[in-house]
């Protein structure tokens, strides 16, 4: 078990008085089989006059912030405290034909609709493109074992890649980052879900970090310093299997969950509208995971009296 | 054969409404005949003529749009109807509804426990797979949610006799209101036939619209206030959203005229703002909320969590569509089945859905018989419709890419041949085939089917999907029920609370309101000025050069600042060229005045509808004139000047005699008076006066005073030559001439102490008085000095401009402007 502390901390400076603004966030961590929540807020400054939050479809942790009096700028602040269960390790399992086969014949309880829906083409997953079955088929051989189909895929897309944040933004078409082989951690998601999906596989895109400054001796990842983003695949009979191709890892290591969805659209951290002039927004995130040692045990102290 | 339709095939292969096989005609048809026979055809083609100008004359022709282009003129009018039996419609009735009932069942399911999906009653890419699943809208399913209040179906019949549905439409079904636009016009345009026929009358079906309405607001809400809630005016069918406004009797509001505050809907007025209970969606499904659709474009940022959380209803609710997504069609007999415990009464075309292996095997062996349709890509982009016989292989090459990599997107229907009916063309009947679009509201005592509907003429050598419809024919069900005496609006008890909207303006109605009123009063000036100068010359062409041309070059440069032309108006303008800048600008205004107008139909009494109509007509001859770019006989301009002249005169005297004296009265009057007081101002050359040449100065004067209407008023009162004090007393200082330029600012003085209940608004007279001192700068007994008039102009026009602009600031600015905050990965 392994104890972080997430601060990640959203500014908007709008650059003139804005009269009110609305917010909705995907900010505050669920609990899931590999990790525990031990506290998890979000607020915002100036503080929201109206504030709401709800369970989406998904079942991701929404909040909404709603200010409605005059204000330039908006810092939105959520502070977690995580346990991260130690990773369990991939197996090389059946044949991926035979998990595509499953899929399309089984149903798979409160995972059912999920797997069915991750199946399809959504808003920052086009399949179309022929560069993704072509990236698919290169380590999708037939009969290739899904685990080891997964971790070569998780490989090249490393290898072959350029993490570039000033190549792309969140407009970025898939074709673009598969011509050009640059993008950041989302598009990297994208594009594993897009082969995934495009072989009859499940993937849904998950949100989230990763520790910002890694213990003596280990290298520091890639993607730490703002929200990160990976991807899972339904395996039936094992569940829900994550891989961070940007990283190269399978299964993932020091990754705290946010939420999922289908795609970046479900789960982005901050969408909002303002109202008031135009005016030159800035935005600016920063986001810190720092290892805590876990709170020591009480001593128990004999009455001496 | 039809003795009135020379010409009609007695026998065209398929099914024809008016024909049977053997010849005779058909039993609905024979009441029409009788009718049409007694009519004649050269009287029958005559009236099919006039169609088209009762249509433009209820504003429906005419929507003008800021780019120029009128993309909603929707539709000529057969004066034929489409009938149907009483006995044939009790059976698409009954269809009719129960397929509303079926997909009311489908979205609670949908959108609640998805059974449906878990069993795979549907499979899930059908569901999942349609940009009409609205994620956002899965926890929206409390108990109290009704999904669908409006439903529409479009029918057709096939070549075989039977009736099928094309499309089921949930999300926000367009229509009705066309439907009731149809019958009023087909009742003015052959009465004889509605009188004789009978119709069943649409009048109950609205009456259930309002009752479903008030039925869905939140619970414990005793008076719902209810709005129709468009996306705004750029939208195609934004005529249908006012006209079904009025027909409601529900104010009409934009998405940018709501906000969404304590979980409630609440509409800007002019008294700040109202909570509003319904809302009467007209935006897509996909655009509702900004805050939670990733792709909306406008929509009312907070809307899905409001419904959520049961503050606000909104009819349908959004997500709705979903119902209506033809992967669903497939799988409609069994769900009537499993959900109803009943067979489908009224079956869809049948449909191949790609999804399924087996029907994606079907249409990827021989699409040639099939119609193919791409219900769409997650952002909406999809592939026309085609016909799979009529594709080039580069279109085919394009289905089978898509049959591949996304099969569950299409949806195949086999083509078929349709049933034909009479369609009157100006080279006589032809056989055409109509598809009906029929509603039903789903209320708290049942489903209400407005008897009959809207009837598009199509082109059955084009998918009918990708068709607009520009041939209309209005429904008709004929019944024996129908010689009963029908139950009438009036005379209804009113069952829910009803709440009084006089004292209620929504500040965007207060801003038409007023720009209409500003743009009807610059246009009557223009029409009335260039008339005097045209009339006069025509009475004594030597005006044009007499004193070098002194008289003209006062007319030209006066015509120039009535039309607001920027530019240089000391260079001298050709007097030809100053007259068709001066028509230019007043089809503007017209354009301008029918788009705003447009916005606040529920004010304006049908005659003033009649009058805009004409009136666009009216600006489309003007605008003819400008782009040939030479001038008419000089008689015919004049002719069509006064046309004008009297049909602005009598909206003025619409909006005196026919509007109620509360606040939107307030704000009609405030943009006439405002405008004139401009008006006069620019009447007004800053060189009259003693430069002015005598022998022209008298018919300069005339000009002048016969621009404002007040020639008469003149002569009465001074029985002299025109003189220049006299001329000013009587068009500035006199206040109890309705011209003069005091007269509009005491009225205007008075409009803004009435409406300045709010704090902002009571500086506003103060600066009514800046312009009243402005005025007396030129008191015509003191000094008689072309100076003066400039300065007077000058102050007066300056003290306006501050007073207008203040005016938009205070009364109608939207506050800000909605933008999207940046996003990042």
């Amino acid at each position: 078990m392994t104890r972080y502390r997430v601060v990640h901390r959203t500014t908007y400076r709008y650059g003139a008085q804005m009269t009110s603004g609305q917010t909705v966030a995907h900010l505050r961590l669920r609990a899931t089989s590999a990790q525990e929540v031990l506290s998890s807020f979000a607020r915002c400054e100036p503080l929201a006059d109206e504030a709401s939050s709800w369970i989406d479809g998904f079942g991701n942790l929404v909040d909404m912030f709603v200010v409605r009096h005059p204000h330039d700028t908006l810092d939105v602040v959520a502070e977690s405290e995580v346990e991260l269960y130690p990773a369990l390790l991939v197996q090389p399992g059946p044949p991926w034909e035979d998990v595509v086969g499953r899929l399309d014949v089984d149903t798979f309880g409160d995972d059912d609709l999920l797997v069915q829906a991750c199946r399809l083409p959504s808003r920052h997953v086009d399949l179309e493109s022929d560069g993704i079955m072509e990236l698919a088929r290169r380590t999708f051989e037939p009969g290739r074992p899904i685990g080891e189909a997964l971790a070569a895929l998780c490989h090249t897309i490393f290898e072959t890649f350029t993490f570039d944040p000033e190549f792309s933004d969140v407009s970025t078409p898939l074709d673009d980052i598969l011509e050009h082989r640059r993008g950041v951690c989302q598009d990297f998601a994208h594009l594993t879900i897009g082969c995934l999906r495009r072989l009859g596989l499940s993937a849904r895109y998950v949100s989230g970090y990763l520790e910002t400054e890694p213990p003596p001796g280990q290298p520091k990842l890639i993607g730490s310093d703002a929200s990160h983003a990976w991807c899972s695949t339904y395996v039936p009979d094992v569940g829900w299997i994550d891989l961070d191709p940007t990283n190269d890892h399978l299964p993932v290591q020091r990754h705290v969950t946010v939420g999922w969805g289908r795609d970046y659209a479900d789960v982005a951290p901050l969408r909002g509208v303002v109202l008031g002039p135009a005016a030159d927004q800035q935005l600016e995130v920063s986001v810190d995971v720092t290892r805590v040692s876990p709170a020591p045990e009480r001593e128990h102290v004999a009455d001496l009296r | 054969m039809i003795p009135v339709l020379p010409g009609y095939p007695s026998t065209s292969g398929g099914y024809d409404e008016a024909l049977a096989p053997d010849g005779s005609i058909r039993p609905a048809w024979q009441v029409l005949d009788h009718v049409l026979t007694e009519l004649g055809p050269v009287e029958l083609d005559r009236r099919r003529r006039d169609a088209g100008r009762l249509v433009e004359a209820q504003g429906a022709g005419h929507l003008f749009h800021d780019d120029g282009s009128d993309a909603s003129r929707p539709w000529r009018l057969d004066p034929l109807p489409f009938v149907v039996t009483g006995d044939e419609w009790a059976v698409l009735e009954a269809g009719i509804a129960q397929r509303a009932r079926l997909l009311e069942l489908v979205l609670h399911d949908l959108y609640g426990p998805q059974h449906l999906v878990r069993g795979r009653g549907l499979e899930p890419a059908a569901v999942y797979g349609t940009p009409a699943f609205c994620e956002p809208a899965h926890a929206l399913d409390v108990p109290t949610t009704t999904w669908l209040t409006t439903y529409g179906a479009d029918l057709v019949r096939t070549a075989d006799g039977a009736w099928r549905v094309l499309r089921d439409h949930t999300d926000a079904p367009v229509g009705a209101g066309y439907a009731l636009l149809n019958r009023e016009v087909l009742g003015i345009l052959v009465p004889e036939l509605s009188r004789t026929a009978r119709p069943l009358a649409p009048g109950p079906f609205f009456a259930a619209y309002r009752d479903a309405l008030s039925a869905v607001a939140p619970p414990g809400t005793t008076s719902p206030r209810v709005i129709v809630l468009s996306p705004g005016r750029g939208h195609p069918s934004f005529f249908e959203h006012s006209y079904l406004a009025t027909s409601l009797g529900y104010h009409l509001a934009e998405v940018g005229d709501l906000s969404i505050s304590a979980g409630r809907a609440w509409l800007r007025s002019i008294g700040g703002v109202e909570p509003v209970d319904v809302l009467l969606r007209r935006m897509d499904d996909a655009h509702a909320d900004p805050l939670e659709q990733p792709g909306a474009e406008g929509g009312v940022p907070g809307l899905l969590h409001a419904a959520r959380g049961g503050g606000v209803a909104v009819a349908n609710a959004i997500g709705s569509g979903l119902a209506g997504s033809l992967t669903l069609q497939h799988a409609l007999p069994d769900l009537a089945s499993v959900l109803l415990g009943e067979p489908l009464r009224l079956a869809n075309l049948e449909a191949l859905w790609c999804g399924r292996p087996d029907d994606r095997a079907t249409v990827v062996a021989d699409p040639s018989r099939l119609v193919l349709h791409d219900v769409g890509a997650p952002d909406g982009g999809c592939l026309p419709s085609v016909f799979g016989d009529e594709m080039d292989d580069e279109t085919w090459l394009r289905w089978r890419r898509l049959l591949e990599v996304a099969p569950h997107r299409v949806v195949a229907q086999p083509r078929i041949r349709f049933a034909t009916t009479p369609v009157l063309t100006g080279d006589g009947a032809v056989p055409g085939t109509v598809v009906l679009r029929v509603h039903a509201v789903l209320g708290p005592t049942g489903i209400t089917v407005l008897p009959g509907g809207l009837g598009r003429v199509v082109d059955a050598s084009q998918p009918v999907v990708n068709q607009q419809g520009e041939l209309a024919k209005d429904v008709w069900v004929l019944d024996d029920r129908s010689q009963r005496p029908l139950p009438s609006f009036a005379s209804r008890p009113a069952r829910m609370p009803q709440v009084d909207l006089g004292g209620s303006l929504p500040v965007r109605t207060a801003e038409s309101l007023t720009w209409a009123a500003r743009h009807a009063e610059r246009a009557e000036a223009l029409a009335r000025t260039v008339r005097s100068a045209l009339g006069m010359v025509q009475g004594d062409p030597t005006l044009l050069t007499a004193a070098d041309g002194a008289w003209r070059q006062l007319v030209t440069r006066g015509l120039l600042r009535l039309s607001q032309q920027p530019g240089d108006h000391e260079s001298e303008v050709p007097w030809r060229e100053a007259v068709v800048v001066a028509e230019a600008a007043l089809a503007r205004r017209l354009e301008a005045l029918a788009l705003a107008a447009s916005g606040v139909r529920s004010f304006q009494s049908s005659s003033t509808w009649m009058v805009l109509g004409e009136l666009g007509a009216l600006a489309v001859e003007l605008r003819a004139d400008r782009e040939v770019g030479e001038l008419r006989g000089m008689a015919r301009r004049v002719e069509d000047l006064d046309a004008v002249v009297m049909r602005l005169a009598a909206i003025s005297g619409f909006a005196l005699e026919s509007t109620v004296r509360g606040p939107a009265w307030r704000y009609l009057d405030l943009g006439r008076r405002l405008e004139r007081a401009l008006v006069v101002l620019d009447s007004l050359d800053p060189s009259l006066g003693p430069a002015t040449p005598a022998v022209v100065r008298a018919d300069v004067f005339d000009h002048v005073l016969r621009s404002n209407e007040s020639l008469i008023a003149y002569r009465r009162r001074f029985r002299s030559d025109v003189e220049l004090p006299s001329l000013l007393d009587l068009l500035v200082h006199d206040t109890t001439n309705p011209r003069s330029l005091q007269f509009q600012l005491d009225a205007l003085r008075e409009h803004l102490v009435a409406l300045s209940a709010r704090d902002l608004a009571s500086e506003l007279p103060a600066l009514v008085d800046d312009a009243c001192r402005a005025v007396l700068a030129a008191d015509p007994l003191v000094v008689d000095s072309s100076d003066l008039v400039a300065t007077m102009v000058d102050g007066t026009r300056m003290a306006l401009g501050v007073l207008n602009s203040r005016l938009l600031a205070v009364h109608f600015a939207d506050p800000v402007v909605l933008r999207p905050m940046g996003t990042h990965w």
